[in-house]
């Protein structure tokens, strides 16, 4: 723990010795991980979008009519007991015309139209397991079209495929970004923190020959880059955060990322700091081992 | 002990003469030896070899029970906590005081709790009488101070063996006498002690072992008896 603390105040003092060096570092980092926490932000809540919407997925089930009652019984059972499905409302005829007369606002269709022209149907919402599954819709839907009593079977084949499609885009797009920031980040931190080990490349040449070992002076840098890389990624998820708090009010229900997210998110960052600072002093700290080579830079 | 066998280094580049051809020279543990020669002799190479920041091209170098020819690079930080080290231009943290210079290579190791730092460099300040300066930094302090500093570091992991480079190169005879009397102190509580220099009528002061360089090459080993002369 003590150690820890010495190599802390070591990578602090080093940091004071560049502040401007260092403030250029933190707010390009900033910069590119608000970006990508925007992008995840907006895949989240599209995603979230999208499982609502699928969430509704189901097939609606239309009957010839006059079928007897017992029938209708037997035919929601059979459905009930298939694995994707989640539930089977049966909806008459009646019920339905009541409900398409609620919805144009109390106009008496059988009124005007003398007979119900409506069928019974049944409406079969999945299971979100199912429902997250590509195909099953459509599989199912020719399951049930060929038993007996059975007029049509509709499902939204169009948006189902479109909603697919687009989560794929989202998916990509944020994977897009998350890799470019990553590179951003790796290039923006390799030459911080090249440049914060050449500016002490004598003070390294006596640590060496005092016995120091590569770990020994490794490791302020490595603190140096993680300390960057975790206060960036805490400002950008702030800013994001402030972000989505000043857009709620024209969205509601725009949510922020999920805890596993952010911690993710900083987890990841930090560590990238680490590994492009060890990436940046490995070499120059190798060609110190051999006097006569020049530090490359 | 520090042992030569039949050395030969060369610099890698087009066109370089060799910087140490055949040096076969042992200096035994205990012993205060100098190393004399004119400048681009071989001098500072040769000590390079010791703290192996440079393996000979031909030959083997063997320090303490290290060995040039079988020695692993993260072996070297702990030959080099074995030797200590002086130089010409004494090479300081010059953003640290003279204790924090001490201090600092004591942390390297791990004493990193305070009254065992105090006590540990307080002491060496003392023994190089430079404890009421602990608190300066390096600018503001004499070359012979500066250099004073540089051999309490270079004692604080009490090496075995003390190389020094042209110590003196920068310093005034008072101050330089003043030095080789430290050397003189250490070699007598049981170092190795290895001085490069060109000042033989320093040497010839302190030298029980007086080796002579030029052009890379060993042309004299001499054993004179104290104060008369190489
Ligand atoms: N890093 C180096 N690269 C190439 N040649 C070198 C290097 N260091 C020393 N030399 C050459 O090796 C020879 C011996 O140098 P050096 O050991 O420094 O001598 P001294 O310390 O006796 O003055 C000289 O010719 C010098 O030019
Ligand atoms: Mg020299």
């Amino acid at each position: 723990m003590t150690r820890l603390r010495f190599f802390l105040s070591e990578a602090w003092e080093m940091q004071g010795r560049d502040v401007a060096g260092g403030l250029a570092s933190l707010t390009a980092l900033t910069a590119v991980l608000f970006l990508l926490a925007v992008v995840l932000l907006a895949g989240h809540n599209i995603r979230g979008a999208a499982r609502a919407l699928e969430g509704r997925k189901g097939l609606e089930v239309f009957l010839v009519g006059d079928l007897p009652e017992g029938r209708v019984g037997e035919m929601a059972e059979l459905f009930r007991s298939f694995g994707e499905v989640a539930e089977v409302r049966f909806v008459s005829e009646e019920q339905e015309l009541r409900r398409i007369e609620r919805e144009l606002g109390g106009v008496d269709v059988s009124e005007a139209m003398g007979t119900n022209p409506l069928s019974p149907v049944f409406r079969i919402t999945l299971t979100p397991e199912a429902a997250g599954r590509a195909g099953v819709v459509q599989g199912l839907a020719e399951e049930i079209a060929v038993y007996e009593g059975v007029d049509e079977v509709l499902y939204g084949e169009a948006w189902i495929g479109s909603l697919e499609r687009g989560l794929r885009h989202v998916y990509w797009a944020t994977a897009g970004a998350g890799i470019l920031a990553s590179i951003a980040v790796l290039l923006v931190l390799w030459n911080t923190i090249k440049l914060a080990f050449l500016g002490r490349r004598e003070t390294i040449r006596i640590l060496k020959i005092v016995g120091a070992t590569g770990s020994f002076i490794r490791m302020p840098y490595l603190l140096l880059g993680a300390m960057h890389a975790t206060t960036a990624s805490i400002l950008a998820l702030l800013f994001a955060a402030l972000l989505r708090w000043v857009l709620v009010a024209m969205m509601p229900g725009l949510r922020f990322l999920p805890l596993s997210w952010t911690v993710v998110f900083l987890a990841g960052a930090t560590l990238l700091g680490i590994l492009s600072s060890y990436a940046s002093v490995e070499s120059p700290l190798r060609s110190l081992e051999r006097s006569h080579e020049a530090v490359t830079s | 002990m520090i042992g030569f066998d039949h050395v030969h280094l060369r610099y890698p580049g087009p066109g370089h003469e060799p910087a140490l051809e055949d040096v076969h020279v042992e200096v035994p543990t205990g012993q205060m030896a100098f190393l004399l020669g004119p400048s681009g002799a071989g001098k500072t190479s040769l000590l390079k070899l010791v703290t192996m920041e440079e393996r000979p091209t031909q030959g083997r170098v063997r320090v303490l029970e290290f060995d040039s020819v079988t020695v692993r690079n993260r072996e070297l930080p702990s030959l080099r906590r074995r030797i200590g080290m002086v130089y010409q231009d004494f090479r300081l943290l010059r953003d640290k005081t003279v204790f924090e210079n001490i201090a600092y290579v004591l942390r390297m190791t791990g004493v990193l709790d305070h009254p065992t730092l105090q006590r540990i460099v307080l002491r060496l300040l003392t023994h190089v009488s430079l404890y009421h300066k602990r608190n300066h930094f390096p600018d503001q302090l004499s070359g012979g101070e500066q250099q004073r500093t540089a051999i309490a570091r270079a004692l604080v992991h009490e090496p075995r063996i003390l190389l020094a480079d042209e110590p003196t190169g920068n310093l005034d005879t008072v101050s330089a006498l003043e030095i080789l009397e430290i050397f003189r102190r250490v070699h007598t509580a049981g170092a190795t002690v290895l001085i490069a220099t060109h000042d033989e009528s320093l040497a010839a002061r302190y030298a029980e072992r007086a080796i002579f360089l030029e052009e890379g090459r060993v042309v004299r080993d001499a054993r004179p008896a104290r104060g008369r002369g190489l």
